[in-house]
């Protein structure tokens, strides 16, 4: 088994908008361990959002290789791309990206859909939402959290699979710095305790620090 | 989650589900309006087709006997003291004929018009009437029971018995004219007349005639032992030839005979006219129907799929949520079918109940009038077919309801098949960033 649970070889990724080529990511390299915690950090359009939506199988890389768990996924077909994304990886949005139709605790249920049986789905979800501290608002819709309850939702639902990898795309962004110091520790807490590999994203130089390591991107590279 | 995603947008979902439900409506009450208009055609041609039958036997043993050809053009249309009378011939001669092998009935009948003064004021009003026909007839009920020598319709009192002296039955026209009811008197020449009950014959012209008994016909108008015509029934069809010729031999110029043949075979000519006329506007109706529902299962379709391409778009990066959390292209699809199906389900049994109330009144703002015929009367001395629009009771049976909402399942799901699968192909990383 590979030491590393994540990474990327040579992973270019270029768009064609029109007549034009524009290079968002170009040949990076990274290896990420079990339970590393990594910031990515680098100014707006260097490539970061790229390198998460390529890491979490949303999309692959124009050339270059992509290794989950030993896995090379650039090879992979869609089909079994769906398959990755729902028992490997988690992610965590900057808005939240929450069902508005679904609860709290449907939200989370949700990605076990695929997975799980109703019974244990439903005891998953209410122990995962009590572990980010919305035991008492397993019922509210979305409209009815704040900022802070619905990215703690959010987390909950990437944890809905034990996934491996966390990925997450600027998770304070939309939160003032308390919460999202507090969303951070959270984040810190499933590294450290229960050995799961987080990537973030972010702008602020604060919660990066709070990683165990930092990489940065600048025009689609690894700085 | 595909009922709350199809609440999410009330107002759209009910105008839909509306909007479908009509098509349904349609589809579900426009067959029923056919079905039942082509039954009723159906029952009503039977009904008609032995209305003939019995109708053609009954005519055809009538044979008619009256002035020759050559009296009649001496006599018809000479005004004589304010009455128009026709030619005679001796009462005396029905007896005779009574006594023919295969007569069955002889009926003797004085007939007069008379001419009538305009009312003051009345002009050109309704009452405007220039005559009224009288008609002398053998008071006998058994006669008139097997061969309708009275009309049939009164509509107030009673038919003239053979104890009427100086009785009258008005048409419904005279009512107006001469201001009487039941009980009251006219006067016809120098005699009064009581009247014992007028009849609609559903004919403006024959509604202007009045009966009363033959001695009193030939007294008024002044002709002891003459009448206008015999009406002879044979026993049987069969007799119709040998009846005739031996009233032409016995009386041979003297007298005119007619028989009904030529009526007679006109009628089945008649008969197919009519079912030609009714096949021809069953046939457009069918035709209008096709159309009609082809453009309800169209447009019901054309809603679902607008809808759902419309609630796709809206929720693209719900999609991207979906993929990015491990959902395959399928789960996708059939979420947005199974919406599809539902909106199908409702709109289908919104349209059954709009249908199943509202289909007399879908029918006839969207199909042609049926004019069916409904039978022929026989009228005093002649033969009249009677037609009208009949409003068969139209209602989708449980076939009809239950195809009505698996057509509007089916919609449900095929108009939402390209925009789920259009769904389903979204690149989960281009989802995402739609807003």
């Amino acid at each position: 088994m590979s030491e590393y649970v994540l990474e990327t070889k040579d992973a270019t990724k270029i768009y064609e908008v029109g007549e034009n080529k524009v290079v968002a990511l170009s040949d990076v390299n990274i290896q990420v361990k079990r339970g590393e915690f990594v910031s990515i950090m680098g100014p707006s359009g260097s490539g970061k959002t790229t390198l998460l939506v390529i890491l979490g199988c949303l999309d692959k890389p124009t050339s270059g290789q992509v290794i989950i768990d030993g896995l090379d996924v650039t090879a992979m077909k869609e089909t079994e791309l769906h398959k990755i994304r729902a028992e490997k990886v988690g992610f965590i949005f900057q808005n939240f990206n929450l069902i508005p139709t679904l609860t709290a605790l449907e939200n989370v249920e949700l990605p076990m859909a695929r997975v799980k049986i109703r019974g244990e789905r439903r005891n998953r979800a209410l122990k995962l939402l009590e572990s980010v501290g919305l035991k008492d608002k397993v019922d509210r819709r979305p409209n009815r959290l704040s900022a802070g309850e619905q990215q703690r939702v959010a987390i909950a639902r990437a944890l809905a699979n034990g996934p491996a990898i966390i990925l997450a795309d600027e998770p304070t962004g939309n939160l003032d710095s308390r919460t999202g110091h507090d969303i951070i520790k959270l984040l810190r807490k499933l590294s450290g305790k229960e050995e799961r590999t987080v990537i973030l994203v972010t702008h602020d130089k604060q919660m990066a620090s709070m990683s165990n390591r930092m990489l940065s991107l600048r025009d689609g590279k690894i700085t | 989650m595909a009922f709350r995603n199809i609440w999410r947008r009330k107002a759209r979902t009910s105008l839909v589900v509306l909007a479908l439900g009509f098509s349904i409506a349609i589809l579900i009450a426009i067959p029923a309006a056919t079905q039942a208009y082509s039954s009723s055609v159906e029952t009503t041609i039977e009904m008609q087709s032995s209305a003939y039958q019995g109708a053609i036997s009954m005519v055809a043993t009538e044979i008619i006997v009256g002035p020759p050809q050559s009296a009649r053009e001496n006599f018809g249309g000479r005004p004589q003291a304010g009455f128009w009378m026709q030619g005679f011939i001796d009462e005396n001669i029905a007896e005779n004929i009574a006594s023919i092998p295969g007569v069955d009935a002889v009926v003797p009948q004085f007939q007069s018009s008379v001419q009538l003064p305009s009312i003051e004021g009345q002009e050109n009003g309704r009452f405007r009437m220039n005559f009224m026909m009288v008609t002398g007839i053998p008071l006998d009920p058994l006669l008139d029971e097997k061969y309708s020598i009275q009309p049939s319709n009164i509509v107030s009192g009673r038919k003239l018995n053979e104890n009427d002296d100086r009785g009258i039955l008005l048409g419904i026209e005279l009512e107006n004219y001469f201001s009487v009811a039941v009980g009251q008197y006219v006067d016809l020449g120098d005699y009064s007349f009581l009247v014992v009950g007028f009849f609609d014959a559903g004919n403006r012209q024959v509604n202007r005639y009045a009966y009363v008994s033959l001695d009193d016909a030939q007294t008024v108008f002044e002709q002891p032992g003459e009448v206008s015509q015999i009406r002879v029934f044979a026993e049987s069809v069969e007799d119709v030839n040998n009846i005739v010729d031996e009233i032409e031999s016995t009386y041979g110029d003297s007298v005119g005979v007619t028989t009904q043949s030529d009526l007679v075979q006109n009628i089945p000519g008649l008969f197919q006219e009519t079912e030609n006329t009714v096949a021809s506007q069953l046939a457009q109706m069918e035709s209008m129907a096709s159309q009609e529902i082809l453009i309800a299962i169209v447009a019901g379709g054309l809603i679902v799929f607008l809808t759902m391409i419309y609630a796709v778009r809206e929720r693209t990066k719900e999609i991207g949520i979906l993929k990015a959390l491990g959902f395959r292209n399928w789960n996708i699809t059939s979420q947005f079918m199974l919406e599809g199906a539902i909106i199908g389900l409702v709109g289908g049994l919104a349209g059954c109940l709009i249908g199943s109330f509202g289909a007399p009144f879908l029918s006839s703002a969207l199909l042609p009038n049926v004019s069916l015929p409904t039978g022929f009367t026989q009228g005093p001395g002649q033969f009249s077919q009677l037609t009208a629009t009949t409003a068969p009771k139209i209602m989708p049976d449980a076939s009809l309801i239950l195809f009505g909402l698996g057509i509007a399942v089916f919609l449900g799901v095929v108009g939402s098949l390209y925009p789920s699968w259009w769904a389903s192909r979204k690149r989960p990383a281009e989802a995402l960033k739609y807003e």
